[in-house]
Order: C-alpha cells, then structure tokens, then sequence
C-alpha cells in the first residue's frame, strides 16, 4: 500500500531524512518512532505531499508522491502535528469546508459527515468556534478532518499530545478501531502507546531507519539477552572481580548505590532463564555476599529504543 | 474547481463575518465620503472628479490591507499544511482566495452609492465618467489585491505581508512619474510610464474605457497571481 523507497530531504547541509526506505501492507497500522528532531515529521510531509524529498520517491497504493500528487492526496487523510485549525470557523463548518474541498458529493456529505463526527466524539462542541475548544477536541477535530472523505490511508503525526489520559486510551481505541479497514502510519514518542496500538513498529534515528519489526522482533533482535538485577551488600571491588573470573557471567554493570546502602549489578549471565539466575545465586552464596534481591530483568521496548537511538551511536551525516 | 469553490466560500464568509472586515470598509467609506464632499464645495462642481483623484490612493492602502491575511495568516497557523494536502491545485487555492478578496472590493465599491447619487441629484449629466471611473477603480483594486497576495505568500506576517504589498503596489502605480522615471534611462522610462498602474487608471478615469488598458490590468493581475501561485509552488524546490 505504501512503499517508500530511499527517501532523502536535505535542508543546506543538513540532513534531515537519509535513505529512508520501507513498506506497509494494506490494513497494517505502522508507529513511527524516534526521539524528537529524528526525522519523523518530515517523512510525513513528503508522503503527504507538502514537501518534496531531495531524492527517492514513495508510492502510495501505486501512485508516485511526486508524479501524481493530487491523486495520492485523496487517497490520504493526514493529521498534522499542531492541529492547524482556523480559529475562526465553528467545528462543523470547518468540518464541510473540508468535505467541499475534497468534493464529497452532497448525498454522501451527510452520511461522511456523520461518521467522522460520531468516530471522534464532536457532537458536543460542533457549533463551538474553534478557538473556544480545548486542545483534546481540536485534536479530534484534526482527526475527523483527515477521516471525513474515508480515506484508505491515514498518517497521524502525533495523534495524542496534549490530550488527557482518558483520551489518549480513547483515541488509542479509535485508531485500532480504524485502522482495521484502514492503512495507518501514526508517530508517537510515547512507546507503550504505540506498542499497544501498532502492528508493526519503525524506529528513524538522525534521520535513518534504525529498526523496523513488530515489538516483539526488535525486542528479540536489538534487546539484551536476559539479564539480572542483583541488590546486594559486599565489597563492590570483589564482586567485580568475581564476575571477571567467573566464565558464566558474560557481562556485567554497576549500576549504582541504592538509598540504603545496597550495591546494584546488572548482570548477564551466558545462560539464559532459570539456569543463569541459578549461577548468579551461587556466586552469592560461595562468596557470602548479602543477597537482597535477585530479579529477571526483561528487555523492554524502552531498552531498545534506547540502543537504537543512543546518541553517540551514530553522528548525523553532514555534507562537506 | 472544487477546491477554487470551497476556498472561496470560506474566504468570503471570512471577510463578511469578520469586524475587521466591517471596519476597513467603514474606514474606506468615511476617506471617500470626506474628500468627495470636500471635492464638491470647494470646485461647486457636481462630478466624481475628486473622487477618482483620490481613490487611487486610498486603495494603496486597501488592497494590501484585504490581501495581507489571505496567505501569511495560514502560515503562522500551520494551516496552510492542511490546506495544501487537500486534492486541491496550488492555482486554485490562489484564485479563491483572490476571487473572495475581489468580491470584498466590489461590495465596498458598492457601498459609495450614494456618493454618485449625491453627484446625480446636485446636477451631474454625464455618467460616462461615473462607469468608466468605477470600471477603472475596480480593476486598480484587483491589481493592487493580486500584488498583495503575492506579498502576502512569500512572507509570514501580516503586517510585514500590508508593507511589502504597500510598497511594490505605490512603487508600481507611480513608477511612470517623471520623478521616478527621470532617473532612469530613456527607453526604460518610457516603458515604465507604459506599464505604471497610474497612466492606466488615469486614461480610464477619463470616460474612455480602452481594451488595451482592460488587458493591461488582466496581465498584472494574472502576472501576480501567478507569481503567488509559484510562491506556494517554490517550498518544493
């Protein structure tokens, strides 16, 4: 449905997206992740056809961004990062302005109207200008907006800051909810949000797709291998030294003192599972080192962002 | 056309809705009202005469004025964003926006009724004048509204988009005055004189209305907005 292929923008010397590249299915709903400044916006408005890239193309369901723009734009509803709304209109005429322009047919205009309003809960405010609206519902109206011509594509750019908690699950719901009939590419930087709403996951650093995969293969592929958390007391530097000697620890970290006094290692053993915390009791035991806890410490999303998007992972590349 | 259709709607209920709207027409009509009364007791002569003379430069200031929002504004909104991601051609979100702002203009044209009236009612025969006059008026208007709209797309501002427009439209209608003109060669001075919005007012200002000056102000205008269109164009070079 969509298949962006080598996709570069360059601002002067800057890059801001590098050779981007990937696919989504028809029906899938993709998170686009990275720390902010990554090169997500961007993307975004190339795909929609506000800015061209410097180089590379994207198809949108067969069309090429740049060679049929107006054709790719009908197939998108697009939700732009600060909700730009005018301020002026009430929300149903921003609303059937929008549809004017899209030139939804006056007998389905009622119908497309309807949807929109009910999908995103506006009913209660749509003779409110906009300016009078709190930021959960000019979200939602920017949201109706990009639903309002049934578009089989959807791309959201941030669709849930600045709403509330209780919004945020609602909107979370409704995205689901869409994007069973619908293909959606939607940014966050709020991992469990997009763990929990998206298929897949693609994870763009200093402009470069750094992992691409659902939660759980990147999790697999990018995450540590089991590790334990060990809260102990005992002399820190033969501790160290235990593990150096010890050829069942694969590797190992101090983390730290914790408040009460107690040493804090993340280890991770050769042996994975019960096998690995098994040795690590041992150690303790033979050593007479005060075991205080010894827990398993899954690798979350949030470790492999991390990895991924480590700063001094990688430099920005920069024309001379 | 869809597109042109809703833009315009959208625009035109903006400048019917809007006070700011109501004020610059209420401020156009208390400067012509003074200067065409003026223009009557001070000549005794029932005619729109002083009327015309002025009107050029009361529009210099009205036409960016009513063209400075159209594009600048949505851009420090974001909105343009939107608006530019609809199934929609940069062109036509251009003329809708320039249709709208004429409409505007003919509307305030409209409300100097009673300005001819008085004129007809104290005496003044020939109405030539009067059409051509108005004709003229509102094709300078529109010249000076697509020259604003330009200015309104390449900056971000209003009131940066009402100078820049102010100074392209004063240094256009009056570049065929000898002292601009003057200070620069022969052949070009002339063709400056030829393509001033001022020397074409003034030829329709007199009761003539000569196609030649009719395609004049289409050029300029269709030269502007278009200029505006590729101002939309140019954030994809």
């Amino acid at each position: 449905m969509i298949e962006v292929k080598g996709l570069t923008k360059r601002y002067r010397s800057l890059y801001a997206i590098d050779d981007v590249s990937f696919n989504v299915d028809k029906g899938e709903i993709i998170g686009f992740l990275g720390p902010n400044g990554a090169g997500k916006t961007t993307t975004m408005k190339i795909l929609t056809c506000y800015l061209p890239p410097t180089s590379g193309t994207a198809l949108i369901d067969g069309h090429d961004i740049m060679k049929e723009s107006l054709e790719v734009r009908r197939l998108i509803g697009y939700l732009p990062e600060s909700t730009p709304l005018y301020p002026e209109m009430s929300a149903i005429s921003y609303l059937k302005f929008i549809a004017a322009a899209r030139g939804i047919p006056k007998d389905e205009l009622k119908k497309r109207l309807d949807f929109a309003i009910e999908a995103t809960g506006l009913r209660k405010v749509l003779y409110k200008e906009v300016s009078e609206l709190s930021k959960g519902y000019r979200q939602r109206l920017c949201l109706a907006q990009a639903l309002v011509h049934d578009p089989p594509i959807l791309i959201l750019d941030e669709p849930t800051t600045g709403l509330d908690p209780l919004q945020r699950i609602e909107i979370r719901e409704l995205i689901r909810e869409i994007g069973k009939t619908k293909t959606v590419i939607l940014s966050t930087h709020i991992l469990p949000e997009a763990e929990a709403t998206c298929d897949r996951l693609v994870i763009i650093n200093l402009g470069r797709i750094v992992g691409d995969g659902t939660p759980d293969h990147l999790i697999r592929k990018y995450g540590k291998k089991a590790c334990f958390r060990m809260l102990m007391k005992a002399d820190r530097q033969m501790v160290e030294s235990a593990f150096e000697h010890e050829s069942g620890v694969k590797e190992y970290r101090f983390e730290g003192k914790s408040e009460d006094g107690y040493h804090i290692f993340e280890v991770t053993p050769e042996l994975s599972g019960r096998e690995g915390g098994e040795l690590l009791f041992r150690l303790a035991r033979e050593n007479g080192w005060t075991l205080a806890e010894l827990s398993y410490k899954k690798t979350t999303l949030e470790d492999v962002f991390r990895i991924l998007t480590e700063p001094e992972a990688e430099e920005r590349k920069e024309v001379a | 056309m869809k597109g042109f259709k809703a833009v315009f709607k959208r625009e035109i209920a903006n400048y019917f809705s809007s006070w700011m709207g109501y004020i610059v027409v209420a401020a156009f009509l208390v400067f012509m009202g003074f200067f065409f009364f003026n223009g009557l007791l001070e000549t005794n002569i029932a005619d729109m005469r002083s009327f015309f003379k002025v009107l050029p430069f009361v529009f210099l200031f009205f036409g960016p004025a009513v063209a400075m929002r159209l594009i600048a504004e949505e851009k420090k909104l974001g909105s343009l964003e939107i608006l530019l991601t609809l199934p929609i051609r940069d062109w036509e979100v251009v003329l809708g926006k320039f249709a709208a702002a004429a409409v505007f203009l003919l509307f305030t044209l409209f409300c100097t009724w009673p300005m001819p009236a008085t004129a007809i009612y104290l005496g003044a025969t020939d109405p030539g004048p009067f059409w051509s006059g108005y004709f003229g008026a509102f094709f300078l208007g529109c010249s000076f509204i697509s020259i604003g709209l330009f200015a309104s797309s390449i900056v971000k501002d209003q009131v940066l988009a009402f100078i820049v427009g102010l100074g392209i439209s004063f240094f256009i209608f009056v570049m065929g005055e000898p002292f601009v003109s003057s200070y620069f060669p022969e052949w070009l001075s002339w063709f400056m004189m030829k393509a001033s919005l001022g020397y074409h007012f003034t030829a329709m200002g007199r009761g003539v209305v000569d196609t030649r000056d009719v395609v004049y102000f289409l050029c300029l205008i269709g030269f502007f907005l278009y200029l505006s269109t590729m101002s939309l164009t140019a954030r994809k070079w």
